[in-house]
């Protein structure tokens, strides 16, 4: 961190320290979820139908998709049925649709051998979509049932104008999963740190370089209980928060674990077992209260304990990692340090299925002028499939324009739209465009709606 | 303890979760709304969470409601935001940082804040706008500057 970095990082934590907070004790009942309701079976329910359909080939398949589980689009998509299975688990592209730049994918997950490994919402954020399309920030999980361990996800599909070089042909989609996270397994719980946070806090040591890697990875000043290869080799205080550098055995790659769209080298293969295993810290205060660390930055070391980059070829064995905890410091007194050692189970994959995407018609296109809430001009191509709404510039933008979500009239009353995402860009000549994506909960009736309305602002669908 | 508690993440990371949106979105409400709208996804979402870097997890949920008003929502106006937000602290740090936030346009701030807080990498920054890495890193570096400078004030080349 440079020395501008660590002015703003600094301003942004006066500020933050400094702002009256709204109250969002009430968040959740404040706000009703969005997502469609998950359609859950119940387990007798489950069996019953089984019985009724009498055979496995018919779950995880299109039929069963668009009759049994009914997902928002289902009466849309057209049959894909392409799997792949790996060690008992097999992955269906089921059905998908595009309407040109904008569309939807139906996967489902199906343990062949009911061995309890689909937990539902677990495996959504570890999908892969070719970067071409973009799948908003994750898959939906629109069916789990347990008894027949199967789980379907919706990908809501964009294709915010890519090149090539980004990712594959628009028409073309490439679904996989590299590994299929099951559960986390806590190997070592509640394992207490003799250091006394509070002195800690008092020796307010400095520990972090100037890039805000650790300053040194030498020094031993706490083992961690249980954990041999593992001891804290100096800690302090940075930025208010609480710092401790450990120490760590280092052997092979980072391992890959997908989670909120960000590759987590927190995890790390231990070749003795082959599991991504996982060390977390935290500070318990006084009073119960919990405060889990945050992961700063790593250096890897040699086999001298020196500072190396894999970059340059070097033998990784071993690691000096900061984490951080923030706190308040007035809650050290009394707290203790501890950590605890857990793995991700997984069932390694991948899982790929690659299959074609024809352009589907049935769309509407118009264009309009549309205006945001600074008066400022967008000259729109609006795009209307029975999927939803993508709305784009004409022949680019001197700057980017605030468009409100829009929603639909139709013959029934007003439709809203849900799920929006957008970006500007740069195109090959330095031109700025913008592109707006809003997709309905579920298939929507071109021949129905009337007008498309932004912010007041009414357009009428011939 | 491994999962998430609502209550427990409300009172540990609201404010730096709200602190976040504001300076992101520079609409109180939004950014009330904004964070609102990431606890409700972090609750239905709570099963998925492993257990660990909570601050992360959230954050990143935070990050990823502004950036969906972003596309959506009126121009951030900075010099809007109504005086019941808050009372500057001694040092006028609030006014200062959302003042200085102010000398840039919303992606710039989007971009300098997703780097410097969150420490996302250029990569990630790059395929949210759909430019090039380097084309971030110049966005970048050239937002950083020009904020920094903002925080120094005028006639501060340092």
């Amino acid at each position: 961190m440079d020395r501008d970095e660590r002015l703003i990082l600094e301003a942004f934590n006066e500020y933050a320290s400094a702002l009256e907070t709204p109250d969002f004790s009430g968040a959740v009942k404040k706000c009703a979820p969005r997502r469609r309701p998950l359609r859950y079976i119940a387990a007798i329910a489950a069996a019953c139908a089984l019985l009724i359909i009498g055979a496995a080939a018919a779950l995880g398949g299109f039929e069963w998709l668009t009759g049994t589980v009914k997902p928002g689009f289902g009466d849309l998509v057209l049959p894909v049925e392409r799997s792949a299975e790996s060690d008992g688990i097999r992955m269906d592209v089921l059905a998908a649709r595009r309407y040109g730049k904008i569309g939807v994918v139906y996967v489902a997950l199906t343990d062949t051998e009911g061995r309890g490994r689909i937990t539902g919402q677990s495996a959504a954020d570890s999908f892969r979509i070719n970067r071409r399309w973009m799948a908003g920030e994750e898959a939906e999980l629109v069916y789990y049932d347990s008894e027949t361990q199967t789980a379907v996800y919706e990908f809501l599909l964009s294709d915010f104008g890519g090149t090539d070089a980004q990712g594959g042909e628009l028409g073309t989609i490439t679904v996989e999963l590299r590994n299929l996270p099951v559960s986390e397994v806590v190997e070592l719980p509640d394992a207490v740190i003799e250091l006394d946070p509070a002195e800690i806090s008092a020796a307010a040591s400095e520990v972090m370089g100037e890039d805000r890697f650790p300053e040194s990875a030498e020094g031993h000043i706490a083992d961690i209980p249980g954990m041999e290869d593992w001891w804290i080799s100096s800690a302090g205080v940075e930025d208010g928060r609480l710092c401790l550098n450990v120490r760590q055995p280092f052997s092979g790659s980072p391992y890959v674990y997908p989670r909120d769209g960000r590759t987590d080298e927190d995890y790390f293969i231990n070749t003795e077992t082959g599991r991504g295993e996982h060390v977390g810290f935290y500070l318990e205060a006084a009073n119960g209260l919990r405060y889990n660390a945050a992961n700063g930055n790593m250096l890897t070391l040699d086999g001298a304990g020196e500072p190396v980059s894999a970059l340059d070829g070097y033998e990784l064995r071993g690691a000096c990692r900061s984490v951080y905890i923030t706190v308040d410091m007035e809650r050290l007194e009394g707290a203790r340090l501890c950590c605890e050692r857990s793995y991700m189970d997984v069932v390694p994959g991948p899982w790929v299925v690659e299959t074609e995407l024809d352009d589907s018609e049935g769309t509407k296109s118009l264009e309009a002028v549309l205006t945001d809430g600074e008066g400022r001009s967008f000259n729109a191509v609006i795009e209307l499939s029975p999927l939803g709404v993508i709305v784009y510039d004409s022949g680019g933008l001197e700057t980017y324009v605030s468009l409100p979500t829009p929603y639909l009239e139709t013959a029934d009353g007003r439709l809203g739209l849900c799920h929006s995402s957008g970006l500007s860009y740069y195109d090959d000549d330095g031109v700025m465009h913008q592109i707006e994506f809003h997709f309905a909960s579920e298939s929507i009736d071109l021949e129905s709606v009337t007008a498309i309305v932004f912010a007041g602002q009414r357009i009428e669908i011939p | 303890m491994k999962g998430f508690e609502l209550d427990e993440a409300v009172k540990q990371h609201s404010r730096r979760m709200f602190a976040y949106a504001l300076a992101l979105l520079g609409d109180y409400h939004e950014a009330e709304d904004a964070v609102q709208d990431a606890f409700v996804s972090a609750w239905l979402a709570r099963r998925s969470f492993d257990g660990r870097n909570l601050s992360a997890w959230l954050m990143a949920i935070t990050r990823s409601k502004c950036f969906d008003r972003l596309r959506r929502a009126r121009p951030a106006a900075l010099e809007d935001i109504p005086e019941t937000v808050s009372t500057p602290g001694p040092d006028g740090a609030r006014l200062d940082f959302i003042s200085a936030l102010g000398t840039l346009g919303a992606e710039d701030r989007a971009i300098v804040l997703w780097r410097v807080i969150e420490g996302l990498d250029y990569e990630e920054i790059a395929s949210r706008f759909n430019i090039s890495e380097s084309a971030a890193r110049k966005r970048y570096e050239r937002a950083r500057t020009r904020l920094a400078g903002a925080l120094r004030g005028p006639g501060c080349d340092d």
